[in-house]
């Protein structure tokens, strides 16, 4: 079994990029810092209005992988995705961001596998509301993926730790 | 291709990627299009149709019955055992494409994908259906 972790990140942003050309025709790019957890907080630079947050695991590793947007970069990915206005997020237009999450995750997950690693599927789940953040307790550090885009900036996480 | 008054159901547990295929769908002239948000509600679907479904497009993972327990189910009644069945998913590992394919999807559409990948992918369907006609 693989320990080249370093593939996991790579593969991600990978996956990000390839996931706004392709189901959005959106251009974005991804810079990716490790950074302590102690504030055990997905935020970053700027304020989340949703987020979608998947566990992950293999037989070696456990995680989590999270993506979020603000507001303004949210309702703009709806009208790419689907064509049409929204004013609001709403219980309906929510699961955009898990499906999202769902189509990074599957597509990197495959490169990541073929690589050694054995990681299962997961299914995400969606938190909206003003000025969103997650807890990463049980994580020291996480990965943050610092997202840019034609349509507005977007926050990955991802944090992963050895099973005991 | 199909005839653009197929009568398609879209099944997926997300709104959003119900929307999306059902967008593209239209686009390519479509019009006579039913949802389903999972396995059991499209196999309700499908069983309440009149006239019939002549054309699924499921997404694999969903609560209450999956994309691929849904094709099984489809692929053991004779009445829908030749109905063209596209499973939609994001999953692309080559044991998922295998199980899918014994099972007796017709295709395989990978997310993410784009209109054009859509129409390609119904184009096949439509000369695999004929040609196993």
């Amino acid at each position: 079994m693989s320990d080249n972790i370093s593939v996991i990140p790579l593969e991600i942003t990978k996956s990000i990029i390839d996931t706004f050309r392709v189901q959005l025709s959106v251009k974005a790019e991804v810079k990716v810092e490790t950074k302590a957890a102690s504030d055990a907080l997905v935020s970053g630079p700027i304020n989340l209005d949703i987020v979608s947050l998947m566990g992950i695991k293999s037989s070696r590793f456990v995680g989590s992988l999270a993506l979020g947007f603000p507001l303004a970069t949210f309702l703009a990915v709806l009208e790419k995705m689907l064509g049409e206005r929204f004013d609001a997020i709403t219980t309906e237009n929510a699961d955009a961001c898990s499906e999202l999450l769902n189509i990074v995750y599957a597509s990197a997950r495959m490169k990541i596998n073929e690589a050694g690693f054995d990681f299962q599927p997961a299914i995400p789940s969606t938190v909206s509301g003003k000025e969103v953040s997650l807890p990463l307790g049980q994580f020291s550090s996480y990965m943050h993926f610092d997202g840019q885009s034609e349509i507005g900036p977007f926050v990955m996480a991802f944090s992963l730790k050895r099973v005991e | 291709m199909f005839d653009v008054k197929t009568k398609i159901l879209v099944i997926d547990d997300m709104m959003t990627m119900r929307k999306i295929v059902i967008k593209n769908l239209k686009e390519l002239g479509f019009s006579d299009i039913s949802e389903a948000a999972d396995g059991a509600l499209g196999w309700k679907a499908l069983e309440e149709a009149n006239p019939p479904v002549q054309l699924v497009i499921s997404d694999w993972n969903m609560p209450n019955c999956s994309g691929l327990e849904l094709l099984k189910k489809v692929r053991g009644d004779a009445r829908f055992a030749k109905l063209p069945f596209v499973m939609l998913t994001a999953e692309a590992e080559a044991a998922q494409v295998k199980e899918a394919v014994v099972a007796g999807a017709t295709n395989y559409i990978l997310k993410p994908f784009t209109a054009d990948t859509l129409k390609l992918k119904l184009e096949q369907s439509h000369k695999k259906v004929l040609g196993g006609a």
